[in-house]
């Protein structure tokens, strides 16, 4: 049986499935069956056929060659009327975006991958100019520091192996020593 | 041309592709949304409504369904939403109103008033009957009697099975069927 393997002959709900013709053949003839031998059932399934009868008739409309050609008009404007609202930025971005969110996920997921990588490339490992803080006796800009005890100037980070020291405004700061 | 390709172009921008595409199932979708609202130009506005939704969300459509049960679940949604916010604010247009003050929703060619009357008033006796039963069995006797959806399809916009959509409809069916018959037995 289509429905119910369980369903039999008997089963009045396909009468319903007999009036719209979305029973196979077997089903379809035991309902004939069923009818012929069955008075109540042939009542009920003429009743059944009645209702189907009287929606249409409640419901019977009426479109004109001129209603068709009317809608069809009117949902042109609206559809052209709606890309206008859109406007070109929108499109811009919109119309990349889309192309994008109909491909597979795992297109999708690649995508946003080689996306990431064009992205942090410059800044990986090597490929830029080292940001580390100096190496203990070089300044800022890699020159080796001479040690003295004069005052020179030098405006970069001293290096100590004492404790840290404050300055007049309390900000930490290391001496650097001759060793 | 296929329905996908059809689908395919429009999601490429081609409005023309669109109106192929909704040609075939036009009718039937303003039938349903007439079932629901009861008034031609409002079932049309409805319709297109429906439509242009579908056109703007296109680009979401997945093909995991065919695209007329797709539309014709915003359409069902849609109408039920329409029919929501008239409970809250009941209007009648003067257009729809008779000279006796009825609701015409269709010009009635039968040649005798008398008949016309009645015939009208039947249809109307129908239509309540079918508002007044719970909305799964009112959705899928509209779209069965006036969308011409299968079976298959009917399963696709309701979300449920086939075998579901036959018993249904055979419930739907015969709950009316008894209102009706009290109806009338109330009438005479």
């Amino acid at each position: 049986m289509k429905y119910n393997d369980h369903s039999k002959p008997s089963d009045p709900i396909l009468l319903s499935g007999y009036i719209d013709g979305e029973v196979d053949t077997a089903e379809k003839e035991a309902v004939e069956s069923w009818v012929r031998e069955s008075e109540p059932i042939s009542n009920e399934l003429a009743a059944l056929k009645g209702v189907s009868s009287q929606i249409q008739t409640a419901y019977r409309l009426q479109l004109t060659e001129q209603d068709r050609s009317r809608f069809d008009r009117e949902l042109m404007r609206r559809i052209e009327a709606s890309r206008q609202e859109e406007g070109w930025i929108y499109r811009l971005f919109a119309q990349p975006f889309r192309s994008y969110m109909r491909l597979s996920w795992q297109w999708q997921a690649a995508m946003a991958l080689l996306l990431m990588l064009l992205v942090y490339l410059p800044f990986m490992p090597g490929s830029t100019k080292n940001l580390d803080t100096p190496i203990f006796n070089t300044d800022l800009n890699g020159n080796i520091k001479i040690e003295s005890e004069q005052n020179v100037g030098y405006d970069f980070i001293l290096l100590t192996t004492e404790d840290d020291k404050e300055d007049e405004i309390g900000a930490p700061y290391q001496m650097y020593h001759h060793t | 041309m296929g329905e996908k390709e059809l689908i395919q172009r429009v999601q490429n921008g081609d409005t023309e592709a669109f109106c192929a595409l909704v040609e075939s199932h036009r009718d039937s979708l303003i039938h349903v949304a007439y079932g629901f609202l009861h008034d031609k130009e409002e079932a049309m506005d409805a319709a297109q409504e429906v439509l242009l939704k579908a056109y703007r969300k296109i680009q979401s459509f997945k093909f995991e369904s065919t695209f007329y049960t797709w539309v014709y679940r915003i359409l069902v949604n849609h109408c039920k939403d329409r029919l929501r916010k008239k409970a809250r604010k009941p209007t009648v247009s003067i257009e729809d109103l008779g000279q006796d003050g009825k609701v015409f929703d269709l010009p009635d060619h039968r040649s005798n008033p008398g008949e016309r009357s009645a015939a009208h008033e039947r249809d109307q006796l129908v239509r309540n009957a079918i508002d007044s039963l719970p909305e799964k069995h009112s959705k899928i006797l509209l779209l069965r009697e006036l969308g011409g959806l299968s079976y298959k399809e009917i399963a696709q916009v309701m979300k449920c099975q086939e075998g579901t959509v036959m018993s249904r409809l055979f419930h739907a069916r015969k709950l009316l069927a008894q209102k009706l018959e009290s109806i009338k037995e109330d009438l005479l």
